[in-house]
């Protein structure tokens, strides 16, 4: 059983839709009982897979090669299988669906068709972690497109249409660039050797020792690995790729943000690293200098953003923006630190987005507000949902013993250690990133100052403090990440070999 | 027991956690959980010191986070110097939260207080075990959490909100420094741990331009965090916190971590004489600067925050000049005489209805007498009168600074030193002399809660400077075991005499102004008023920040988010404007959305599929 249970795994939430396509409509509270015990079996399966992952070994574990579809010269197979790299994202994954899940029974319209697209976006986004053939990748992550869509459009909230069509169209495009560039792999890396595949791992090969100099040129790899780093750079996002995101999040419901912010995101991370350094190290080290910079950006450009917003959840959302740069500086660093504190800044940024998320839309169903300025005095009225709230946005801000302090000490200890012949002006990149350390302290604890802390509004006074259902999101998340914090060994355990496997490549 | 010495910061963490859960059933019970925990530390902590005083460096890790090759560990090690640091902290922080029972017992959120009293004293003592850099840094932040928690703990007071956040994101400033000085300092010498720095440092594996800027980067953090000139302006606000926070947290323990820093890296300072005039100079220039604001403040606890301010500029002036033991001693004996002084005032204040303007006061001696006694007992401490604590750490600071040579900073240190033993008893006498002229009665004085920690720190004040003295240097025998940190500075006879001289003018010119009033402080205020507009209001520093980085800061934010909105979005939403149409269309209509969208969808996907098609042809 344990050599198919990533099949299993990813394939189980289907299962849970399929099944909830059953049941009536009005049965709300079955529908949800099997949201809710389908992604928890997955978040249990996930965590059996954690258990028996081997730590000491490089390469790919569980893995599973079926052949698919095979119509003469195109063959598709069904090649998954999970390393160091993504064995973290796949426990990320089933934790915050599973704990956004929680947070979305008061949803009360259209609960069926709500909880089959969330079921149907957890295949989606596994598939993605768990994928080792090009074109399985894409439809995976054309099939976190969809549901996500549709969630935004249909629960979202006054501009949702707007906001789901921006989502669909970016995202979309970001897509087809991302689609035709596998194709042009497809056929370089057959025309190079002979050999029709989307296999990564044999692309990788290929790519790497050119059987056809010729074909596979410098310059058509370097457009190559531009046109990968363009298509997940809408994902994560990049700047100036950004612009669906804070539209998005602040019209799609509270699960649906949580879940963006805390998975979607890191698709593009995820697959910059796989794919974009997997087959091209050599052109990723030799664009370092323009994914750094990119990230520098990113990180100060989102934090002003951040400084001057007035809604809450465009504030977070800006906030994200501003954390994935650290992903950026992190990889264009080349070392084992750097590229580990990525992976961590992937991790972590997942729990603590999905957390401050969720508070912000814990408070905006009680005061049914966002707005900054309306806020103040939550502490007095809904003194555990602050707490909360301060410790999330604490955790964003980096304070040790969470988890966003590690990946900003990796990345940190990356850049400052990167050779110079990789990445030029490491060190002024790196104060640049320190700067932002200090705008992102300046931004959140100016929303806490001024939401938190102050004058209680009247009107706010005898507003129902969390409840007990409420507090699963909340200790869960928070104890990810403190539990990151605390003992990151936890997870630097079952990185570092992949690390160091991705940076054998560069041979730097 | 020296290897239980980690059981001293988690006592007050299981109070915390206690108090976390259980705090809102216990209330004002959470205060005996608290005292209990410390009372738990200070035993142990004592302990541990005796053992360590006939006892070699003990050292545990275990490994944290591993990364290539590079594996980073935490643990805790009980070294002279930390052994001495904890009995400082546990000591101030008992009675900190002794004194804090009846000061605080008609806030509900005394639960709350104690919580967050218990999480700082955890921090604290955890920066102080730390056996590496790292760790050090990990608790420097969690004791600025703290510092914020509890300058913010009466959130609902726009004021102690706004100072909050000020404190954390000033030191944020130095901590970005520090943090940078660590990773420079790790990627040049593969290791956190002090003693792998100091040997890779000692054979010369960096260079030495490289280890001046980690020894100012790291300094960068002492200076945010002991509230050094530039980075000063939030100790001051700080005081928005309730006044048994201001003794432990902005007086006697956290605030002094800068220096302490300063104290644990010295091998690295000391190979760079740059990064040493730098600590120097901006010691110096802190202490004169503070104290010439001291002298004008009319608010009890900003004067003494103040000369806080003044004072950690000292030790870092000691520390910069060469005088490792100076600085240190001075810290020692600082944060009981200090502690003292917040404490006495917060005695005042608590008497007085929590009104804190010196004004206001006059004639408190015969109505609070225990409140008064030790009040000037601090006051003589700080003022440098022997043979009080102050006295025996200010005179060996001098000592350093004059051996150091440098005339200019020794003429600062010297008027620093008068201007201290001035505002000192400006305040004293304006306080608790003459007439009473404040509107309400103090209620007389407090109770014993509130007068015995008062009168254990003010027995301190007069006997800890007796374990470094020119009849015993036992400190400073104690503190360099196994340290090579240079010639360490005593005082000649001129010296002790020059101390005595500025303590006795100091006073003299006090009492002659404020006691038996014939000078009059109105008649040299109104021949310099540009001066005293000045200090009043803090060299407009705080003005001065907020125009130059504040709000350009945020107006350049919302210049970015116009052209996000308009430049970088506007070109997407001109793409995708025949997509925005339909959806208008689409938001008409009340049903079969889903369907629609999925026809969309459908088309949308039809057409990548075909672009694909197209481009396969041109490439195959």
């Amino acid at each position: 059983m344990i050599a198919n249970i990533l099949t299993l795994l990813v394939f189980l939430p289907l299962a849970g839709a399929l099944l909830i396509f059953t049941i009536p409509n009005e049965n709300k509270n079955v529908i949800r009982s099997i949201a809710t015990a389908t992604s928890l079996v997955a978040l249990l399966i996930s965590l059996i897979v954690w258990a028996n992952f081997d730590r000491g070994a490089s390469g790919l574990q569980f893995a599973q090669l079926v052949q698919w579809i095979d119509i003469g010269f195109l063959q598709l197979n069904y090649e998954i299988g999970i390393d160091g790299l993504s064995m973290p994202l796949l426990v990320l994954t089933t934790v915050v669906t599973a704990l956004a899940i929680f947070a979305s029974f008061s949803i009360e319209n259209r609960v069926k068709e709500f909880y089959i697209w969330t079921m149907v976006l957890l295949t989606g986004m596994l598939g993605v972690f768990v994928a080792l053939d090009m074109f399985l990748f894409f439809l995976f992550f054309e099939l976190t497109l969809i549901p996500m869509f549709f969630i935004i459009g249909i629960w979202g909230g006054k501009e949702k249409v707007y906001a789901s069509f921006k989502f669909l169209v970016y995202t979309g495009l970001g897509s087809a660039v991302m689609f035709i560039t596998f194709i042009v792999m497809f056929f370089k890396g057959a025309q190079a050797s002979g050999e029709a595949t989307f296999s990564m791992i044999q692309l990788a090969e290929v790519f790497a020792n050119p059987a056809n100099p010729e074909v596979l040129t410098s310059g058509v790899r370097a457009a190559l690995f531009l046109a990968l780093f363009v298509a997940f750079a809408v994902k994560l996002p990049v700047f100036p790729f950004h612009t669906w995101l804070p539209n998005a999040h602040v019209e799609a419901p509270t699960a649906a943000s949580m879940i963006l912010a805390g998975v979607l995101l890191k698709m593009g991370g995820y697959g910059l690293i796989r794919i974009g350094v997997g087959i091209f190290p050599d052109q990723a080290t030799r664009f370092a200098l323009l994914i750094a910079i990119l990230g520098v950006v990113n990180i100060i450009y989102g934090a002003l953003l951040a400084l001057v917003q007035t809604d809450l959840k465009r504030l977070v959302a800006f906030s994200s923006i501003s954390h994935m740069g650290i992903v950026l500086v992190g990889i264009a660093s080349f070392t084992a630190s750097g590229m580990q504190g990525a992976i961590f800044q992937l991790v972590s940024h997942g729990f603590i987005s999905a957390l401050l998320f969720f508070m912000v839309g814990a408070i905006y169903e009680r005061t049914k507000t966002r707005t900054i300025s309306e806020l103040g005095g939550l502490s007095k009225s809904v003194p555990v949902l602050a707490g909360f709230t301060l410790a999330a946005a604490m955790a964003s801000v980096g304070l040790p013993g969470l988890s966003g302090f590690v990946s900003e000490l990796l990345a940190f200890i990356g850049v400052f250690g990167a050779s110079a012949e990789i990445l030029p002006a490491a060190k002024t990149i790196g104060v640049i990133a320190g700067i932002g350390i200090i705008l992102t302290a300046a931004y959140l604890l100016w929303a806490m100052q001024r939401t938190t802390f102050g004058p209680m509004d009247e009107k706010y006074s005898g507003l129902p403090d969390a409840r007990p259902l409420e507090y699963i999101p909340m200790i869960g998340l928070l104890g990810f990440s403190i539990l990151i914090g605390v003992y990151p060994n936890i997870l630097s355990d079952v990185i570092n070999i992949t690390v160091l496997d991705i940076l054998s490549k560069i041979g730097g | 027991m020296i290897q239980n010495a980690w059981l001293i910061p988690v006592f007050p963490l299981i109070a915390f956690i206690i108090l976390l859960f259980f705090g809102n059933a216990l209330k004002e019970k959470s205060s005996y959980v608290g005292i209990t925990a410390m009372a738990l530390s200070f035993i142990l902590s004592v302990i541990v010191l005796v053992e360590r005083i006939g006892g070699e460096t003990y050292t545990f890790t275990l490994n944290w986070i591993t990364f290539g090759d590079s594996t980073i560990t935490m643990g805790y090690e009980v070294t002279p110097l930390n052994a001495m640091m904890l009995i400082v902290v546990t000591v101030v922080s008992l009675l900190v939260h002794i004194f804090s029972r009846e000061y605080m017992h008609e806030d509900k959120r005394i639960n709350v207080f104690y919580s967050y009293l218990g999480l700082f004293s955890f921090s604290m003592l955890g920066l102080i075990l730390s056996p590496n850099i790292l760790q050090l840094f990990i608790f420097w932040e969690l004791v600025g959490l703290c510092s914020f928690l509890l300058v913010g703990f009466w959130y609902f007071k726009p004021e102690a909100a706004a100072a909050a956040k000020k404190a954390f994101l000033t030191t944020r400033i130095g901590d970005v420094g520090l943090l940078i000085g660590l990773v420079l300092l790790f990627n040049a010498t593969g290791s956190f741990e002090y003693g792998a720095i100091f040997s890779a440092v000692e054979a010369g594996l960096v260079n030495d331009t490289m280890v001046t800027i980690i020894a100012i980067c790291i300094f960068l953090g002492a200076v945010g965090k002991s509230a050094q000139f530039p980075l000063h302006v939030w100790l001051p606000d700080a005081m928005e916190g309730p006044t048994p926070v201001s003794a432990l947290i902005h007086a006697a323990t956290m605030v002094a971590a800068g220096v302490y820093l300063v104290g644990v890296m010295y091998p690295l300072f000391l190979v760079s004489s740059t990064a040493m005039t730098i600590v120097a100079y901006t010691g110096a220039i802190t202490a004169f600067f503070a104290g010439t604001i001291a002298l004008v403040n009319t608010d009890i606890k900003r004067i003494l925050a103040y000369s806080t301010v003044s004072q950690l500029g000292f030790m870092m002036l000691a520390l910069g000049t060469g005088g490792y033991v100076a600085g240190l001693f001075h810290l020692t004996t600082h944060a009981f005489f200090k502690a003292l002084l917040f404490l006495g005032a917060g005695s005042v204040i608590f008497a007085l209805h929590h009104r804190q303007d010196i004004r206001k006061m006059g004639g408190l001696w015969g109505r609070m007498k225990w409140t008064s006694i030790t009040f000037l007992i601090g006051a003589l401490a700080i003022a440098g009168v022997p043979p009080l604590a102050g006295f025996w750490s200010k005179e060996v600071i001098l000592a350093a600074v004059w051996s150091n040579g440098d005339m200019f900073l020794f003429i600062l240190a010297v008027i620093t030193a008068l201007m201290t033993a001035f505002y000192m008893f400006r305040l004293f006498f304006k306080a608790f002399t003459g007439e009473f002229r404040g509107d309400h009665e103090p209620h007389g004085e407090n109770s014993k809660l509130m007068t015995v920690p008062l009168a254990v720190l003010a027995f301190l004040a007069i006997v800890a400077g007796f374990v470094n003295t020119p009849f015993g240097f036992y400190l400073e025998d104690f503190l360099l075991q196994g340290l090579n940190v240079g010639y360490q500075a005593h005082g000649e006879m001129w010296l002790v005499g020059l101390s005595i001289g500025i303590a006795v003018v100091g006073i003299g010119l006090a009492y002659l102004m404020y006691g038996k009033k014939v000078i009059s402080s109105e008649a040299i205020r109104s021949k310099v008023p540009a001066v005293h507009k000045l200090l009043l209001n803090k060299y407009y520093m705080d003005e001065l920040y907020q125009k130059v980085f504040v709000q350009p800061t945020v107006a350049i934010g919302k210049f970015f988010w116009e052209v996000d909105k308009g430049v970088v979005d506007g070109i997407v939403n001109f793409v995708g404007r025949a997509t925005r149409l339909s959806g208008r269309t689409f938001a008409k209509r009340h049903d079969g959305q889903l369907q629609t969208y999925g026809l969309v969808t459908l088309i949308g996907g039809i057409a990548v599929i075909a672009v694909a098609f197209v481009l396969r042809g041109y490439f195959g």
